[in-house]
């Protein structure tokens, strides 16, 4: 299956699964409770779908961010996600990354929830060596390595279980899979591919 | 919610914005002084201008040898051998060569075929254990001559599955079994002999199918090739391989960003399990003395050679110096005139040898800086250079 194969259905799975919400009871009134998550995350450079398990060897990285609801149902939210993140690679390099995702969600039972997200970013990759530049005069100089910059697309998919009913406070433990594709790499690839495995969780900013 | 959009736009563009730091500069230094020089080459300001002029235009280092049929060879360098050292490349080094090793396999082929211990119309199953045809997704049909002429259909095994399992653990050293792995479950492109199409795989094989019938690839490639051609230059998996302090340092430029790092330590764990298609170490003298060796002298029977130069299959790949392939050489054909040798690119390394059948000039380059990934790159050391010395030699 090729990625745009990929991107087709999950586009239709968004559309089928909000659909599916507008014969629910209406739209939350109440106030944007904020809710926040933090996750730890293994990368892999990898295509969508591929080694989505990959934990050997381990490239550690946390992910932090709020989520901004837009419509909030009994079983569904849609909402936006900005997110902060980063990894450590010393493999195929480190990197930050600055997303922001459209993203559903969708409660099968009134614990567990499924999220699908699509969204854009921007992402600092970052090598593991000294890096080199050629100056006019022919010398290479030792540059200090501020990052190579580029716009990347994303999408994650997310299984969460509400923990609220054990702690008496909004709290969720998820799992989401997630892949980066960032431009500005190889003609071979086009894109610097990365896969991110987190386990994390979610709670609220705003108190009960 | 017009806060947050802001906010959001605000911290993308901070993060878009990069910008490098001068923090050293070194100074230019010689590196001793090489046995080979070619400064009595009447021709020599000439070449070396161009090899200046490339060096400056982000080929880290080149090794080029110019081997003019009636006159002297001129060995030239231009660049350096390792930047954080600040050492220029000299006529001493010696470069990991990547693809070049297909030629040589191919040659110890051909003189296993003419010895008789292999037949070249075989069907590769005849030579190979169980366990390795096993890995192939299909193996009737597919013959020596095949594998030789890339003919076979079956897939690379550096693709996209594999790149992305060395880049998550390049640690890891492959054997040739696992390596073959990586096309066990991908179908034939085409039916065998029907088409060709360029794949490590086929000189993997063959490899292994060398060790079956001789021994030791390694050996035969010893006592077959680098021996009695007196290549003292020259190292395929022997004594101290692949650390030797004439290879210069090897870099990448991983985001064709213009900053190099150095991938020393990752090239030579890759060359040191890939075998058969890649891994001989060599000077560029030595190089030019093999591709010269295989059409004047007699490394192979006149029926081999007749067989390399007029049995070619085309190669439809674009990006390729070549436009036909031969058994274990490339060819590179155009109305008036005829070069056959072979190109490499890998990890920190791009170099070629052509010989011209016409004029029986010889051309080697050899640089230590990956191309592979980027085709503007490529352009500049396999094209733009290439033209430029083809004219030079003229």
């Amino acid at each position: 299956m090729t990625f745009k194969q990929i991107l087709i259905i999950i586009f239709l799975i968004l559309i089928v699964l909000i659909s599916k919400t507008q014969g629910q009871e209406p739209s939350s009134t109440k106030k944007q409770d904020f809710p926040f998550y933090l996750s730890y995350n293994n990368h892999s450079w990898a295509f969508p779908f591929n080694s989505i398990f990959r934990l050997n060897p381990q490239y550690p990285g946390l992910t932090t961010g709020i989520e901004i609801n837009y419509r909030v149902r009994s079983k569904s939210k849609l909402f936006q996600t900005f997110e902060l993140g980063g990894f450590l690679n010393q493999a195929s390099g480190n990197a930050l990354y600055f997303n922001s995702n459209l993203a559903f969600r969708y409660s099968f039972v009134p614990a567990i929830h499924f999220d699908i997200g699509l969204g854009l970013g921007a992402f600092n990759s970052y090598r593991i060596n000294d890096i080199y530049r050629l100056t006019e005069s022919g010398n290479y100089i030792s540059i200090k390595d501020r990052g190579v910059s580029a716009l990347s697309n994303n999408l994650f998919l997310s299984l969460g279980y509400n923990l609220s009913t054990a702690f008496n406070k909004e709290l969720t433990l998820y799992v989401r899979y997630q892949w980066i594709a960032s431009g500005a790499y190889w003609d071979l690839t086009t894109i610097r591919p990365s896969g991110l495995l987190h386990i994390g969780i979610r709670t609220s900013l705003r108190k009960n | 919610m017009r806060f947050y959009f802001k906010a959001f736009i605000v911290i993308s563009i901070l993060l878009c914005v990069t910008s490098s730091c001068q923090k050293e500069e070194y100074q230019t230094q010689l590196n001793g002084v090489c046995f080979l020089n070619s400064f009595d080459n009447p021709k020599h300001d000439s070449y070396q201008e161009i090899l200046d002029e490339f060096s400056e235009s982000g080929i880290v280092g080149l090794s080029v040898v110019l081997d003019k049929k009636g006159e002297e060879s001129w060995f030239g360098t231009s660049g350096f051998s390792s930047v954080e050292e600040n050492i220029e490349m000299n006529n001493c080094n010696i470069f990991q060569t990547a693809s070049l090793a297909k030629s040589f396999i191919a040659v110890i082929t051909l003189q296993l075929i003419e010895e008789g211990s292999l037949n070249i119309t075989d069907d590769i199953s005849q030579y190979l254990p169980q366990e390795i045809l096993n890995l192939l997704p299909l193996f009737e049909g597919i013959t020596i001559k095949n594998l030789l002429q890339q003919t076979s259909g079956l897939q690379d095994i550096f693709d996209l599955n594999f790149i992305s399992d060395f880049m998550n653990d390049p640690s890891k050293i492959y054997s040739r079994e696992e390596l073959l792995g990586y096309v066990s479950k991908k179908e034939l492109l085409n039916a065998p002999g029907e088409k060709h199409h360029y794949a490590d795989t086929n000189y993997i094989l063959l490899s292994l199918i060398i060790d079956r019938v001789e021994g030791d690839h390694i050996k035969a490639m010893d006592n077959r090739i680098i021996k009695p051609l007196n290549l003292d230059k020259t190292f395929y998996h022997s004594s101290s391989y692949p650390d030797f302090e004439e290879l210069p340092q090897s870099y990448w430029d991983q985001y064709n960003s213009g900053e190099i790092e150095n991938i020393s330590m990752l090239q030579k764990r890759v060359s040191s399990y890939i075998m058969g298609s890649d891994g001989i170490i060599a000077s560029p003298q030595n190089m030019v003395t093999f591709f010269k060796s295989v059409f004047e002298d007699d490394l192979l029977s006149d029926f081999s050679k007749e067989m390399i130069l007029n049995e070619f299959v085309i190669e439809e790949e674009a990006f390729r110096m070549n436009n036909s392939y031969s058994h274990g050489f490339m060819v590179i054909e155009s109305s008036d005139e005829t070069w056959i040798g072979h190109a490499g690119n890998q990890l920190g390394t791009s170099c070629y040898v052509f010989y011209n059948l016409e004029t029986e000039d010889c051309i080697g380059v050899f640089t230590n800086i990956g191309t592979f990934f980027f085709q503007e790159k490529q352009a500049l050391i396999f094209s733009e250079l290439w033209e430029n010395l083809k004219l030079l030699i003229q």
